[in-house]
C-alpha cells in the first residue's frame, strides 16, 4: 500500500514514436515539473532570506553550497564511503541468509510454527534497541557496523520471503501437481516466481532499515562515518556543513529508493503491483 | 477460497492457508494444540540454551534468563523503573503521533485531490520521506535544543511522512468513475469527499497509521538514545554503559513488547475496519 512502485515524481510516459530529444523534453518540461521548480525556488529563496539573518540557527542555501564546495570531497564523501562499504558487505550477508531462512520457514511447517513468532517480534522491534548490547559484544569496529546492517536487513527479507513462499497460489500448485510437475519444477516455475516480488520488496525495506541502523550506531557509539560526521557538525554548530551532510544523505536515499524500485520492476515485471508492493 | 470440510461444526477447522483434506484429521503441526505445544517447546528450548550458554560467561556481557527475570521483577514490581520509563516514552509517542495524524492525513488528502498542491509539496515530502529519520536528530538538536520539543518533533517527523504518502496514495487510488458518478449527481466536493474518497482510501490511511505508529516508536527510542538520555531508550543506554546486561535485556524486551503490541493492535483495527483487504508489510 505504500507507493514504492509508483513514484509520484515523473511525468507519464508516452509511447508514440517521437525523436529522442523531443521525447526527453516532453518528459522534463511538464506543468508538474514547472510547479515543482517554482515551489523549490520560493522555498529556497525564503530560506536564504530568513537563514542569513539566523546563521547559527538555520544557515542558508548559498552558505550550504559554499560549505559543500569545501567539505564535500574531503569529509562528507569519505564518511559516506565508510558507511556504504559496511552497507554493501552487510547486505551481501543478509540477503542469502534471510532468503534461506524465510524460504525454509515458508516450506517447512515445523520451522514455520516454531520460529514465526520470534521473527515477527524481532522484526517489529526497533533494532536500535539492540545497538548498546551489540557494542558490548562486538566492540566498536567494522564488525559492529556490518552486524547492524545485516541485523537490520535480514528480518524484512526473512518475513517477506516467508510470506511470498507461503503465498504461492494453491491452485497453481495443484495444477502443477495434476500435470505431474516434480517438486523441483513446482519450486522453480511456481513458487520462486511468485515469491520473488516479495523477496525484492523485503530487500528494499531491508536496505532502508540498514541505512538508519548504521547511522544511529554511528551516532550513539564512537564509530566514524556519516552519523558521526553529522553529530560532530551539530556539536560545533557548523550548520551549513551539517546541511551538506543531511542533504547528501537525502539525495542518496532518494537515488537508492528510485533505483531499487526501477530494478524491482525490471526484474519481476510479472509482479502484481497491488500485491507485491 | 472454499474450504471443503464444512460438514459439522465440531470438526476441527483447518487453518485457511492449508489445503483442506476432508477425510483426514489435520496433522499435528496443523492443529491448534500441536502448534501451541511446538511453540512452548521452542520457547523452553531457547531459554534453556540461553541459560546454558550464559552460565559461564561474564554477567557484564550476557545475562542468563534467570538473572533477567530477577532484574525484570526488580524493575517492574519493586521500583517500577521500567514502567515509569515506558510510560514516559509511550506518552510522548502518543502526542507526536496525534500531531502527525492531525497534520499528515489532511495534507495527504489535499495533495491527492489537487494536482497543484501535490506538485508544490511533493519534492519536500518525497525527500523527507526517504531520508532516514535519524538524520533529523542533529538538525533538530541545533534548532530546538534538547528537551521535550525535540523528542516530540522527532516522533512527529518519523510518523508524518509515511502517513502522508499512504493517504496520498489512497486518495489517488480512488476509482475515478465513482467520483464522476457522484459529480454527475451534483454532489458537492464535501459530499464526494465524505461518501466516496474517504471510505475508499481508509485501507491506505490505516496502513499509513500502522506504519506511522511503528515509526513513531522508533523515533521515540532514537530521540532518547541519541539526544536526551531519558525514557526507556535512556534506561537501555545507561544500563549498557554500566555493563548491567540483565537490565539491558529487560529494557529491550520492554521496547519489544510495546512494538509488538502496536503492530498487533493496529493490524487488528485495520483488519476490523477493512476486512476485505489482506495486509502485510507495506513499509518503505
Amino acid at each position: 500500500m505504500s507507493v514504492g512502485d509508483q513514484p509520484i515524481v515523473g511525468a507519464p510516459v508516452r509511447s508514440e514514436a517521437a525523436p529522442f530529444g523531443q521525447a526527453i523534453a516532453r518528459r522534463v518540461f511538464t506543468r508538474a515539473n514547472g510547479l515543482r521548480l517554482l515551489s523549490l525556488t520560493i522555498v529556497f529563496g525564503a530560506w536564504q532570506l530568513w537563514g542569513s539573518a539566523n546563521e547559527y540557527f538555520a544557515s542558508y542555501p548559498t552558505a550550504i553550497v559554499a560549505a559543500a564546495s569545501q567539505n564535500f570531497f574531503p569529509v562528507v564523501l569519505p564518511a559516506f564511503g565508510i558507511t556504504l562499504t559496511a552497507m554493501l558487505v552487510g547486505m551481501l550477508i543478509a540477503i542469502p541468509i534471510g532468503m534461506a531462512i524465510g524460504f525454509a520457514m515458508g516450506r517447512i511447517r515445523l520451522l514455520d510454527v516454531a520460529l514465526t513468532p520470534y521473527m515477527y517480534a524481532i522484526y517489529a522491534t526497533p533494532r536500535i534497541a539492540l545497538i548498546p548490547i551489540l557494542v558490548l559484544w562486538l566492540g566498536i569496529d567494522f564488525n559492529l557496523r556490518i552486524t547492524i546492517v545485516a541485523l537490520g536487513a535480514v528480518f524484512p527479507i526473512i518475513i517477506n520471503t516467508y510470506v511470498g513462499t507461503k503465498d504461492a497460489d494453491r491452485e497453481l500448485l495443484d495444477v502443477g501437481r495434476v500435470f505431474m510437475a516434480s517438486s523441483w519444477q513446482a519450486l522453480r516455475s511456481i513458487i520462486v516466481p511468485s515469491a520473488a516480488p516479495f523477496v525484492f520488496a523485503g530487500v528494499r525495506i531491508g536496505v532502508g532499515r540498514a541505512v538508519s541502523g548504521v547511522i544511529v550506531a554511528e551516532m550513539t557509539s564512537t564509530l566514524t562515518g556519516v552519523g558521526r560526521t553529522l553529530i560532530s557538525y551539530a556539536k560545533y554548530l557548523q550548520i551549513a556543513e551539517l546541511f551538506v551532510g543531511v542533504m547528501t544523505l537525502g539525495l542518496f536515499s532518494l537515488l537508492l529508493y528510485a533505483g531499487l524500485a526501477r530494478l524491482q520492476r525490471r526484474m519481476t515485471p510479472w509482479a502484481d503491483a497491488e500485491r507485491a508492493r | 477460497m472454499t474450504t471443503l470440510s464444512t460438514g459439522s461444526r465440531l470438526e476441527p477447522r483447518p487453518p485457511d492457508d492449508v489445503a483442506a483434506e476432508p477425510s483426514s484429521r489435520p496433522g499435528f503441526l496443523y492443529r491448534r494444540s500441536g502448534m501451541l505445544i511446538t511453540q512452548i517447546a521452542t520457547l523452553v528450548l531457547l531459554l534453556a540454551l540461553w541459560e546454558w550458554y550464559a552460565a559461564d560467561k561474564s554477567i557484564g556481557l550476557i545475562a542468563p534468563p534467570s538473572r533477567i527475570a530477577e532484574a525484570a521483577y526488580g524493575m517492574i514490581v519493586v521500583d517500577q523503573e521500567l514502567i515509569v520509563a515506558l510510560a514516559g516514552s509511550i506518552g510522548n509517542m502518543m502526542v507526536g503521533m496525534a500531531l502527525a495524524i492531525a497534520i499528515g492525513i489532511p495534507l495527504g488528502v489535499l495533495m491527492g485531490r489537487s494536482k497543484l498542491i501535490e506538485n508544490v509539496l511533493d519534492p519536500y515530502v518525497m525527500f523527507l520521506y526517504v531520508l532516514p529519520s535519524v538524520a533529523f536528530v542533529p538538525v533538530l538538536v541545533v534548532m530546538l535544543g534538547i528537551d521535550l520539543k525535540l523528542r516530540l518533533a522527532l516522533i512527529f517527523l518519523s510518523a508524518v511522512f509515511p502517513l502522508m504518502i499512504n493517504t496520498l496514495a489512497g486518495v489517488k487510488n480512488v476509482d475515478s468513475e465513482l467520483v464522476d458518478g457522484g459529480r454527475s449527481f451534483c454532489a458537492s466536493e464535501f459530499q464526494i469527499m465524505r461518501t466516496i474518497i474517504l471510505p475508499a482510501s481508509v485501507p491506505f490511511i490505516f496502513a499509513g497509521i500502522r506504519i506511522g505508529f511503528s515509526a513513531a516508536w522508533v523515533g521515540a527510542i532514537v530521540s532518547e538514545m541519541t539526544a536526551i538520555i531519558t525514557g526507556v531508550g535512556g534506561l537501555l543506554l545507561e544500563s549498557a554503559s554500566r555493563f548491567r546486561t540483565a537490565e539491558v535485556f529487560v529494557a529491550i524486551f520492554g521496547i519489544m513488547i510495546i512494538a509488538v503490541a502496536i503492530q498487533v493492535v493496529t493490524s487488528r483495527v485495520e483488519h476490523r475496519l477493512t476486512p476485505w483487504r489482506r495486509s502485510f508489510e507495506t513499509e518503505p
